[in-house]
C-alpha cells in the first residue's frame, strides 16, 4: 500500500510541475501584454490538427529524446553532462561527413554508419571531460559548458569551410546522399524512424541501468562514490564509461536529426536540443522509459513554438521559460524522495 | 609600448566583467555554494539594465534595475537551493534556461513590439562615459590600463581590494570561511549558516546584475540576445583559476580578459585563421586553466554544493 503511495506521489509530482509552470507562462504571456489563449491554441493546433503536423512534433521529439536519455544516464552515475548539446552537434558533424562522402552506399549500409559515426564522435566528445572529472577531479560541469561553445564554433568553420555548399547564401552543408534520409514510416507525414528508434534506444538503456551489474555499478557511484569504491567497484572507469555512454546517445540524437529531419548541416541544427534533455530528464526523474513521455511534452512545445511565432507574435524563446520553471519546480520536488531512494539491482526502478 | 598600453587598457575593458562577476561568485562559492546559474542572472542584468536605461533615460536608472533583477533572479536559487535544499547544478541550469526565455520575450515585446518587428536596427542607449583619472591616468602602460576607464571598472578594482579586506581581516571573511569548510563545525560555535549563504549569495547577485549591466551600458551601447555568450561561466573558472581569492581572481580575470583581447586583435590583424577558431579561444582557455588548477586542489570550499540541514 505505501509503496502504491509512493508510486502515485511519483506521478504526481511532474504533473504538478507542468502545470506549475503553465499557469506561470500564463501570467508572463498576459503581463507582458501577449494574447495568451491564442498563443496556447496555437500551441495545441500545431501538434494535434491533423496527423502530419503530429508526424512533426514526434520528430521534433526525437533529437530530445536521445538527449534526454544521455542526461538521464549520465545524472544516474551522479555525472552532470550539460555538454548533450555540443555533443549532438558534433554527432551531426560526423553524420554529414559520412553521408556525403560514403554516397555510393545502400540505405542498408550507409543508414547504420550514420548513426554509429553520431555515436563515436558524441562519445569521443565526451570523453574528453569524462577523462578530466575521473582522474583529474575537473569539473565536469564547467568543461562540458565549455565544450558546447567549442562544438558550436566548430560546426560554425565546419559550414564555412571544408563542408561549405557554395551554390547557398546562407553558411550550410552540402545534403547527404537520398540513401542515407532516415525513412519515412507513415505515409502522408514526414515522421521518420528515429522516434522509434528513440523508443528503442530508451527501452535498452533502462534495461542497462536497471537489470544489469554494469547499471548497478552506474547508479551506486551516483549514489555515493566513495561507498562504491569501497564496495570494490572501480569508481573512476564507471565514470568514463557513464559519460562515454551518455555522449554517444547524444551523438546519435544529432546523426538523427541530419539524417531524419534536416538533410544537410546548419548552424542552428539544434535550437538547444542538449539544454532542454537537462528538464527531459529531471521531469522523468531521470528515469529512460519516462523520458519518452517528457520528450514528447517538449517535442510538442518546440513545434509549437514556431506557430506560436506566426499566430500571437510571441518569441519562440517563450518555450525556454516554461523549460526553466519546469526545472525549477521539478528540483524542489526530488529533494524529498533523495532520502529513502533504495539501490537495489533486482527491484530496479526507483 | 604603444601597442602594449592599449593591448592592457583592452584586456582590462575585457576583464573587468568577469572580475565583478567572479568576485561575487567567490563569495556564494566560499559560502558553500556552487551557482552555473550565473551566466543567466548576468544576462538579465544585461537586459534589464538596458531597458531600464531605455525606458527611464539614464544609465544610473538601468544600473539599480540591473542590481534588483538580479537579486530577485538569484533569489530563485537561493531559496531553492538554501531552504528546499534542490540540486545546485540543476537549479543552475534551469535559471539559465529561464533566463533564456524571458530577456528575449521581453526585450522583444518591449523594443520590437513582439517577434516579428525585430529589425535590423538596433536601438542604442546612453552608456556609462570614460572617466579618467587625473594624473594617474597619465603613467605609461599602467595608466591607461588601470586609470582611464568608465566607473564600473573602478567598482570592481576597488572591490578586489575591499573583498580582500572583508575575507581576510574581518570576523565575517572568518564565518565566510567556516560555513564553505565546515558548516556543522561553522553551526556549533554558533554562525547562523543559512542566514550567512543567504547573504553572500544575495551579493554574488548584486555582482553579476553590475556586471551584466556593464556589458549592455557600458562596454557597449545596446542589448542582444544571448549576449554574455558564455561569460557567466567563465567566471565561475575565473573563481577556480584565482583560488577563491579576490587578488588570484584578478589576476585570472586580466588572463581572460588578455585571451579575449587578443582575440580581438587576431581578428583585426587580419591573420588568416578562420573566423571561428579565433572564437573558440576564451572557451579554449578555460578548459585549460581549470585543468591546471586541479593539480593542486587547495582552496576550494569543502562544502561547496552541498545543501546544509540543521541537524
Amino acid at each position: 500500500m505505501n509503496k502504491f503511495k509512493e508510486k502515485l506521489r511519483g506521478f504526481a509530482k511532474p504533473f504538478i510541475a507542468i502545470i506549475i509552470a503553465f499557469i506561470i507562462c500564463w501570467l508572463i504571456l498576459v503581463i507582458s501584454g501577449y494574447d495568451a489563449p491564442k498563443a496556447f491554441g496555437a500551441l495545441w493546433n500545431s501538434g494535434f490538427k491533423n496527423i502530419k503536423s503530429f508526424g512533426t512534433v514526434l520528430n521534433k521529439t526525437s533529437p530530445i529524446l536521445f538527449t534526454g536519455i544521455a542526461v538521464a544516464f549520465a545524472f544516474r552515475g551522479n555525472v552532470f553532462n550539460i555538454g548533450a548539446e555540443g555533443q549532438l552537434l558534433l554527432g551531426a558533424a560526423a553524420a554529414t561527413w559520412v553521408g556525403t562522402t560514403f554516397t555510393s552506399l545502400p540505405s542498408y549500409l550507409l543508414i547504420p554508419l550514420i548513426l554509429l559515426s553520431g555515436a563515436i564522435a558524441g562519445a569521443a566528445f565526451a570523453y574528453i571531460p569524462g577523462y578530466l572529472k575521473a582522474k583529474h577531479g575537473v569539473s565536469e560541469v564547467i568543461t562540458t559548458i565549455m565544450f558546447n561553445y567549442i562544438a558550436l564554433q566548430f560546426i560554425g568553420f565546419l559550414v564555412r569551410g571544408p563542408f561549405k555548399d557554395t551554390s547557398q547564401m546562407e553558411p550550410q552543408s552540402h545534403p547527404i546522399a537520398a540513401s542515407g534520409f532516415l525513412p519515412y514510416i507513415i505515409p502522408g507525414t514526414k515522421l521518420h524512424i528515429g522516434f522509434v528508434l528513440g523508443i528503442v534506444f530508451a527501452i535498452i538503456i533502462s534495461i542497462i541501468l536497471f537489470k544489469t551489474y554494469f547499471g548497478y555499478e552506474v547508479r551506486a557511484v551516483g549514489f555515493n562514490p566513495m561507498a562504491a569504491k569501497t564496495g570494490g567497484i572501480a569508481v573512476e572507469r564507471t565514470m568514463i564509461t557513464t559519460m562515454l555512454i551518455s555522449g554517444a546517445l547524444a551523438g546519435i540524437g544529432g546523426a538523427i536529426e541530419l539524417a531524419g529531419t534536416t538533410h544537410y548541416l546548419l548552424e542552428g541544427i539544434s535550437p538547444g536540443y542538449g539544454f532542454t534533455a537537462i528538464a527531459v530528464s529531471i521531469l522523468a526523474a531521470n528515469n529512460p522509459i519516462g523520458v519518452i513521455f517528457s520528450a514528447f511534452l517538449f517535442g510538442l512545445l518546440s513545434a509549437g513554438a514556431t506557430s506560436m511565432q506566426r499566430a500571437a507574435d510571441v518569441s519562440a524563446s517563450f518555450v525556454n521559460i516554461f523549460q526553466g520553471v519546469i526545472i525549477i519546480f521539478i528540483s524542489i520536488a526530488a529533494v524529498k524522495s533523495v532520502g529513502h531512494k533504495k539501490l537495489s539491482l533486482k527491484k530496479g526502478g526507483n | 609600448m604603444e601597442q602594449l598600453a592599449s593591448f592592457l587598457a583592452a584586456s582590462m575593458r575585457m576583464a573587468a566583467p568577469l572580475l565583478i562577476a567572479a568576485l561575487g561568485l567567490a563569495i556564494s562559492e566560499r559560502a558553500g555554494m556552487i551557482n552555473i546559474g550565473a551566466e543567466g542572472v548576468m544576462l538579465m542584468g544585461a537586459f534589464s539594465a538596458y531597458a531600464g536605461a531605455k525606458l527611464i533615460g539614464s544609465y544610473w536608472a538601468g544600473m539599480g534595475i540591473a542590481i534588483i533583477v538580479s537579486v530577485l533572479m538569484i533569489s530563485i536559487f537561493a531559496i531553492t537551493t538554501i531552504t528546499f535544499r534542490a540540486e545546485q547544478v540543476v537549479v543552475g541550469a534551469g535559471i539559465n534556461i529561464l533566463c533564456a526565455g524571458l530577456s528575449s520575450v521581453v526585450y522583444r515585446k518591449l523594443f520590437y513590439g513582439g517577434f516579428e518587428g525585430i529589425a535590423s536596427t538596433t536601438i542604442t542607449v546612453k552608456t556609462f562615459p570614460e572617466l579618467p583619472i587625473p594624473g594617474l591616468s597619465q603613467i605609461p602602460v599602467l595608466g591607461p590600463m588601470l586609470f582611464n576607464h568608465n566607473i564600473v571598472v573602478y567598482f570592481g578594482l576597488v572591490m578586489v581590494v575591499v573583498l580582500w579586506f572583508i575575507i581576510n581581516k574581518t570576523s565575517l571573511g572568518l564565518k565566510l570561511i567556516a560555513v564553505g569548510e565546515h558548516p556543522k563545525a561553522a553551526d556549533s560555535l554558533g554562525i547562523d549558516v543559512i542566514k550567512l549563504r543567504y547573504l553572500a549569495t544575495l551579493f554574488s547577485g548584486i555582482m553579476i546584475g553590475i556586471a551584466g549591466a556593464y556589458l549592455s551600458i557600458a562596454q557597449s551601447n545596446a542589448f542582444a540576445e544571448n549576449m554574455t555568450s558564455g561569460r557567466g561561466f567563465i567566471a565561475m573558472a575565473v573563481v577556480i583559476l584565482g583560488k577563491w581569492s579576490p587578488i588570484g581572481i584578478f589576476a585570472g580575470s586580466l588572463l581572460f580578459g588578455g585571451a579575449n583581447s587578443l582575440q580581438m586583435s587576431i581578428q583585426n590583424l587580419g591573420i588568416t585563421i578562420p573566423r571561428n577558431f579565433v572564437l573558440m579561444i576564451p572557451y579554449i582557455a578555460t578548459v585549460l586553466a581549470v585543468v591546471a588548477v586541479s593539480k593542486n586542489k587547495v582552496g576550494a570550499p569543502s562544502a561547496q554544493g552541498i545543501p546544509y540541514r540543521k541537524a
